[in-house]
């Protein structure tokens, strides 16, 4: 499964925004100076020819490359719909009637679901306080909930995929025994491409007895 | 959303190159013979003008690939759905697309009058529709950075929360350092 780094693209994305920016800033520049109030009678200076290319053309060509990388580090080229159709362990949804078209993003189409590990072999980090910390992304497994099944991996998928105001699949409960269906999640792979559950490691497994036995 | 918007900018991109390279050509061939091919000189002006329409779609179609980028980005990353900021770049796209064309209309225009032997032709007009747009593509690359700077912060807080979910001690110091 490959790995994705969000940072990394974002990392790119932001390079291209900029050299967008200065080759736009440079037309700007020479639109402003000779094209606005053009003559024939005006001679247009050399450093023009020297400066055009590099800040006009290579800077296209940097861009050209760099988007072409970003599509290759996604799997398959830039996600979408069709991408994330062809992917295994898709959640797939219709649409609502709350005016939200279809595809508007390739994220649109579902979200990828793990399989519910045995409680044995998983023991979950619980810390309440990551749920403001981390916002809308706030998963957060509870071996308890294991049991409730797959119900809770569709009611995950569907909750994270359905506007607000559409119908849950699961009747809402106390907050003591609400079906809070979260769990871990780490995007190490492209949506769609399997498993999004990251199996601890030992070390990890050892200090989260330790937290939860009060110690650490 | 199912087109590759990386290979048409990528198309456009390389068919701008390879009218570039034919005007080129062309003009080398006039220089050598001393410009007395009236067609070949019209010819050679007209592809002069597609170029530069060429490479205006394929610039439009790198900024919407940006757009839809960082747009898409940014819902991976969790953050609320923004088709608002959508639709508002679609409507840009379409005053550049309206420019261009009205850019190479006004070009085509200066090159047909030209040929008839109008002296009072002045590429004035076709200039300053080209600076218009000019003007609209540089406002469209402002929020393009502002967009790329919050998918870059947004991506880097959640690198950050991996290794605070990783090691209970690092939360104590992610907690600290706020």
């Amino acid at each position: 499964m490959a790995k994705i780094s969000y940072l990394k693209i974002a990392r790119r994305l932001f390079v291209v925004s900029i050299l967008n920016f200065v080759r736009c800033t440079w037309e700007l520049y020479y639109s402003a100076r000779y094209l606005i109030k053009y003559s024939n009678f005006e001679l247009i200076p050399q450093y023009t020819g020297v400066l055009e290319p590099i800040l006009y053309t290579w800077f296209t060509v940097i861009m050209v490359g760099l988007l072409v990388a970003i599509g290759i580090k996604k799997n398959h080229g830039l996600w979408t719909e069709q991408c994330l159709q062809q992917a295994p362990g898709v959640v797939q949804y219709q649409p609502t009637a709350t005016g939200r078209g279809a595809g508007v993003y390739g994220g649109e189409q579902g979200y990828p679901t793990a399989p519910v590990p045995p409680v044995a072999q998983y023991q979950a980090y619980q810390q309440p306080q990551q749920s403001e910390l981390v916002g809308n992304y706030a998963p957060i497994w509870r071996p308890e909930l294991a049991a409730m099944g797959q119900n809770q991996q569709q009611y995950w998928g569907q909750q994270q995929q359905q506007p607000m105001g559409t119908i849950n699949p699961v009747s809402p409960q106390s907050p003591e025994k609400s079906p809070q269906s979260y769990y871990t999640q780490e995007m190490d792979g492209a949506p769609g491409r399997g498993s999004i559950l990251r199996r601890p490691t030992p070390h990890e497994m050892h200090n989260t007895q330790v937290y939860e036995a009060g110690g650490g | 959303m199912t087109l590759n918007w990386r290979l048409l900018t990528r198309y456009f991109s390389s068919s701008f190159v390879a009218l570039e390279l034919v005007v080129q050509g062309l003009n080398i061939y006039l220089f050598e013979t001393g410009y007395s091919s009236e067609p070949l000189l019209t010819t050679d002006t007209h592809i002069a003008n597609i170029a530069p329409f060429i490479d205006q779609i394929a610039d439009i179609f790198m900024l919407l690939c940006l757009v839809e980028l960082n747009l898409s980005s940014l819902r991976a990353l969790g953050s609320f759905n923004q088709q608002g900021i959508r639709y508002c770049n679609f409507v840009i796209l379409a005053v550049l697309t309206i420019l261009a064309i009205a850019t190479l209309g006004e070009n085509e225009s200066w090159v047909v009058k030209s040929d008839d032997g109008t002296n009072e032709v002045s590429w004035a007009t076709a200039a300053r529709i080209y600076c218009a747009y000019t003007i609209v593509w540089w406002i469209t690359s402002l929020p393009i950075i502002a967009l790329s700077i919050s998918v870059l912060s947004i991506a880097y807080r959640r690198q950050r929360m991996r290794w605070v979910c990783i090691s209970p001690p690092l939360s104590i110091l992610y907690v600290y350092s706020l």
